[in-house]
């Protein structure tokens, strides 16, 4: 056991432990606490990383040295450390980006307790990435719930109440089904610890019994995995969920909160059920189907927006879908797009989010298309980030969206038949409904004649508004040029999942 | 048939998740589907009791009872705001508001 | 390879550093974009004669898909084309760009458009051509809603989506190729691995779609709206991206598309190559029937655009040797008569003001010098002897005769019908601008000689020599032309 083995667990306990003692700051002192915990989290994510590529192989890790079933299991490996770093950069960026909306639209002395949910969600996002076993996996869970809740209902203008409200039903139904299938797949199996569970389940499926119950099992995981990160046709909470909450916790909610249910999700398929039950269950096709109608109906929707944020959002839909779509390919080619997809939209969903608080602040706080015109002028580094963002989405080159796209498709010919086309045929209408809606958005942002383009006031929304958009662009920019050591390092991760 | 009366404890567990589970989902009153949630998670927990718990942890009841006094917080926010408990109602008043 | 990589890098960074360098007076930054612009001519015109071989890999997006250069005999005749057109028209965008606004953006994108141009002509397989395709379109969207004017900003998103739209269905076509395909660089005929045989069905279809897509460049029906709406931009970029450069791209990848990914033995004969075949010469005729019907001096150059680039389609899905040299013969030539005629129509825009075809009543006697270059390039477009436009149209049509079948005959039809209706729309403008009197309103100009200055006669001169000349050359063009389209050169 060497030292840095620790980390995964100082990951999770640090911002646990910090939000704790953040809730008796003051606003202020909040806000660098909650930084600097988020800060820690990423660099011992980034040292996780370097530390497991010399490694080689994941290790599972007993909180007390307590041996199962008493005990409480971490396991890291290079794609949860991946995971990790990206799910922390973006938490980092999304806070920073977002700092001077939160002071604006929340009450300055709740601020303290909006950065107590940053750092619970952090604590709850590590927790679901390292667990290895089911019963934690759902409390943080339900945690993260909660914490998204609080974020969404901490801007008390607009109609947050009635978005929180609706975002913790829908939540809650899905909560319930998965609870209800851990609890069956506890009966079938008598274990909670992940590694203990597919060994049982491998034991099952060769004796050729209890087939029906474990189909069950694994529908009422991915349904209730499914509703709560928006899954088409569930996603009725998105919009307004997304579109009315501060620019921090829109970008939060969309590219980690659903992102940490996937992988969840991601994780149960290979360390619970094992990939093969998964596909012999049939739930993959049913994935496929609804991942590539969400793909398209989410931007369909998106199209006939005249909110930039509810554009948005419904384009959130539309990306879920797609990484439903990869997962429900079933190969580790899929898997591997799927977990690309998830780690690309993360960066690129946030930056555009972050991008269009700034946009929306220097044009007097107002969403419609019509008062962003020429908002690019006003709001220079923001026009920037989100025309980077919105390029990613469209999948144009040198961009992790295109990047995403390619990953995609080869997935796709790899396999072959009517999966392929499905899949090829969704890329290409997504594509030219992305050009349709990202790229009037573009355009809009531009538009405004000549003698007026000098007259605009320019808004400035801070250095550390600049530095989240600059980053996340990098970031965006990073994942679309080099794009080999990240899916090399989701397949090695992959590998050492099963 | 036989099956059902024998695991008795599992078959009501399931049809009183069924029932919490419909009123969470389909009822428009919010304090209709407080009850709901509520009786879906008891149901869950009566699954464990009969297939004999012996993992012996307590964290699913908490999660529960904070969700149960999260969404009684909310019904209270929005009651005093719309002065309704029917979410539909809700919902359009809410829309009202910002158009 | 450095040589690859300093043609592609000068436009790049000239481009990019201009908005930086902030030039105070038009002068200065006339000379800087002229100096950037002749340099990579003459590097690219010392890439076209000692055509390397070796290849310039840039980078590595996703394995196995890579970013490659390479010249090879296609790519040098298209790289020869821009070379030669794209000082020129630098040096008369400087004058007509003189009553237009932000002047810095708009060098700036028309250089790294010049940058984009060069990576289609010289992409070695057909992912670096999608690239750099997409990259192409986004350095023009901001030249063609430069004005930012209601009707400029509607076109540019026009052209935003139908371009975008097209490299999505070329995108799927890319990707299927990179898995039936025997390695990703482009071979004269074709590179399809053993696989394709069994999935003939999938391949075709998917040519189809992928032809479609990489046409919409170049104005192919029913994705040709585009293009007269695209007319509004200055003219300048009208001329060059969309006479010259944007369309040119979309039907020089169909060529690679065909003659280079899939092969011409593949697709000969196959409703494939009807439905694509038919669509050009359908296209050739509707353009021509629009450009009469047009009246707008600018967009009935435009239509006449969609009509000729579907002369290069034609040859291209002729599928033969033949056809092939046709294509390159009229992309040439085409290129040269149609930057020539914009022009015109673009000095007369900045000169006097006139946008309408009725307008222009005894122009001939207005602007002199400019209506003898808009005849000569007109009866090169209409073909007559021996100007350029014969040997291209020439050429196309002993290419339609040669294969035999009936989609030659097809071919032939809308190559005659449209021979007479471009006379028609473009002898019209000549011969009332010549015979008729001036309009009563317009008397005032008929006072003064209102021709263009030297910046942009000389363009004016250079390109109808080389009109002239490529039409006496005719057999040793076409001779090293088809050396090329049969893998010689």
């Amino acid at each position: 056991m060497q030292l840095w083995q620790n980390l995964p667990f100082a990951m999770i306990l640090l911002p646990l432990a910090s939000a704790s003692l953040t809730s008796i700051l003051k606003g202020k002192a909040a806000r660098r606490a909650a930084l600097t915990v988020i800060t820690l989290v990423t660099l011992m994510a980034a040292a996780l990383v370097i530390f497991m590529q010399g490694y080689g192989q994941s290790y599972t890790f007993m909180m007390g040295h307590f041996p199962a079933p008493w005990g409480n299991e971490i396991r890291a490996g290079m794609l949860e450390a991946v995971t990790a770093l990206c799910f922390a950069l973006v938490m980092l960026f999304s806070v920073m980006g977002g700092l001077r909306d939160i002071e604006h639209d929340i009450l300055p002395d709740r601020q303290n307790l909006y950065f107590v949910m940053c750092e619970l969600t952090t604590a709850a996002l590590m927790a679901q990435v390292f667990t290895n076993d089911v019963f934690t996996g759902y409390v943080f869970l339900e945690i993260m719930t909660i914490a998204a809740c609080a974020l969404i209902s901490a801007r008390t203008k607009g109609r947050t109440l009635v978005a929180a409200t609706r975002y913790m039903i829908m939540n809650l139904v899905g909560s319930g089904l998965f609870l209800l299938g851990l609890t069956l797949l506890y009966d079938l199996t008598g274990h909670l610890l992940m590694s203990n569970i597919q060994e049982k389940i491998i034991a099952l499926s060769a004796t050729g019994k209890y087939q029906q119950p474990l189909t069950m099992v694994i529908a009422l995981v991915t349904i209730g995995l499914g509703i709560k990160s928006a899954l088409f046709p569930f996603h009725t909470w998105v919009p307004d969920a997304y579109s009315s909450s501060t620019p921090t916790s829109s970008a939060i909610l969309s590219s980690l909160i659903s992102k940490g249910y996937i992988f969840l999700l991601i994780k149960f398929y290979y360390r619970v059920f094992g990939l093969r039950e998964v596909v012999n269950a049939q739930v993959e096709d049913v994935l496929l189907v609804f991942g590539a109608a969400g793909a398209v109906i989410g931007s369909v929707l998106a199209i006939r927006q005249l909110d930039i944020r509810r554009m948005i959002a419904y384009s959130s839909v539309a990306q879920i879908g797609y990484i439903y779509m990869a997962i429900g390919l079933g190969t580790q080619s899929g898997m591997t797009a799927a977990l690309f997809q998830l780690m690309a939209h993360a960066i690129c969903k946030s930056l555009l989010f972050i991008a269009t608080g700034g946009l929306c602040a220097a044009s007097g706080e107002k969403r419609g298309f019509t008062s962003l015109r020429g908002a690019a002028y006003r709001n220079p580094v923001a026009g920037a980030a989100f025309v980077v963002g919105a390029f990613s989405m469209i999948g144009i080159p040198f961009l992790s969206g295109f990047v995403v796209k390619l990953a995609y498709a080869e997935a796709a010919v790899l396999w072959g038949g009517p999966r392929m086309i499905t899949v090829l045929a969704v890329l290409a209408i997504s594509t030219m409904l992305n050009a349709i809606y990202f790229g009037r958005t573009v355009v809009t942002l531009f538009r405004l004649s000549e003698e007026k383009i000098a007259q605009q006031q320019k808004w400035h929304s801070g250095p550390c508004f600049a530095v989240a958009c600059a980053a996340l662009s990098l970031l965006t920019f990073a994942l679309g040029l080099a794009a080999d050591p990240v899916l090399a390092a989701i397949r090695s991760g992959l590998e050492m999942f099963s | 048939m036989g099956n059902l009366f024998n695991n008795y404890e599992e078959a009501c567990a399931i049809i009183l998740f069924g029932i919490g589970f419909t009123t969470l989902l389909l009822h428009r009153n919010m304090i209709k589907k407080i009850i709901g949630f509520s009786m879906m998670d008891s149901a869950i927990y009566l699954f464990l009791a009969a297939k004999g718990y012996i993992a012996g942890r307590k964290a699913p009841i908490v999660v529960s009872v904070s969700v149960t006094a999260l969404m009684l917080a909310l019904t209270v926010r929005l009651y005093r705001r719309y002065h309704t408990l029917d979410i539909d109602e809700i919902t359009m008043q809410a829309r009202r508001e910002e158009a | 390879m450095i040589l690859i990589a300093l043609t592609l890098l000068v436009p790049l960074l000239g481009g990019l550093l201009l908005p930086l360098l902030r030039f105070q007076s038009r002068k200065a930054r006339a000379w800087y974009v002229e100096a950037v612009t002749l340099l990579t001519s003459a590097l690219a015109a010392v890439l076209c004669f000692t055509h390397p071989t070796e290849e310039l890999h840039i980078i590595r997006i996703m394995t196995p898909f890579e970013l490659v250069l390479r010249v090879d005999g296609l790519s040098r005749v298209f790289t020869g084309l821009i070379a030669f057109l794209w000082p020129l028209a630098t040096l008369y965008a400087f004058e007509y760009m003189a009553h237009e606004n932000r002047e810095n953006a708009f060098f700036a994108y028309y250089t790294l458009s010049y940058a984009a141009t060069l990576g289609i002509s010289m992409a070695a397989n057909l992912f670096s051509l999608y690239v750099f395709y997409e990259c192409l379109t986004l350095a023009t969207l901001p030249l063609v809603s430069h004005k930012r004017d209601v009707k400029s900003i509607h076109a540019g998103r026009r052209y935003l989506f139908y371009s975008l739209s097209g490299a999505a269905l070329a995108f799927v076509g890319v990707m299927v190729l990179s898995r039936y395909g025997a390695g990703m660089d482009f071979v004269l005929g074709g590179s399809l691995n053993g696989l394709a045989s069994r999935h003939l069905t999938l391949l075709r279809v998917v040519f189809v779609l992928s032809f479609v897509g990489f046409s919409v460049k170049a104005a192919m029906f029913p994705l040709y709206a585009w293009l007269p709406m695209a007319s509004v931009a200055p003219t300048p970029v009208t001329a060059l991206l969309h006479a010259v450069a944007v369309v040119n791209a979309g039907a020089y990848a169909c060529m690679r598309l065909v003659y280079y990914c899939y092969g011409s033995d593949f697709l000969r004969g196959t409703w494939a190559q009807a439905i694509v075949l038919c669509l050009a010469a359908f296209t050739i005729v509707f353009g021509s029937a629009m450009a009469v019907r047009e009246q707008h001096f600018k967009r009935r150059l435009a239509y006449s655009t969609v009509s000729n680039l579907s002369y290069i389609l034609l040859g291209v899905t002729l599928m033969t040797p033949a056809g092939m040299t046709g294509a390159m013969t009229h992309m040439v030539s085409h290129g040269l008569m149609k930057i020539t005629l914009f022009y015109c129509a673009g000095a007369v825009l900045v000169k006097t003001g006139q946008e309408y075809v009725q307008d222009l009543r005894g122009f001939g006697k207005v602007m002199p010098f400019t209506f003898a270059v808009f005849t000569l390039a007109s009866l090169a477009l209409i073909g007559v002897p021996p100007l350029s436009g014969f040997l291209s149209k020439w050429n196309l049509l002993t290419a339609a005769a040669e294969t035999g079948a009936w989609y030659g005959t097809v071919g032939i039809a809308a190559l005659i019908i449209s021979a007479i209706l471009t006379a028609i729309y473009l002898m019209s403008v000549v011969i009332s601008a010549y015979f008729r009197p001036l309009n009563p309103e317009l008397a005032s100009l008929g006072e003064a000689n209102h021709d263009p200055t030297w910046r942009m006669k000389v363009p004016f001169v250079v390109i109808c020599c080389a009109i002239v000349a490529m039409g006496l050359n005719g057999a040793s063009v076409t001779e090293w032309l088809s050396g090329i389209a049969k893998g010689l050169i």
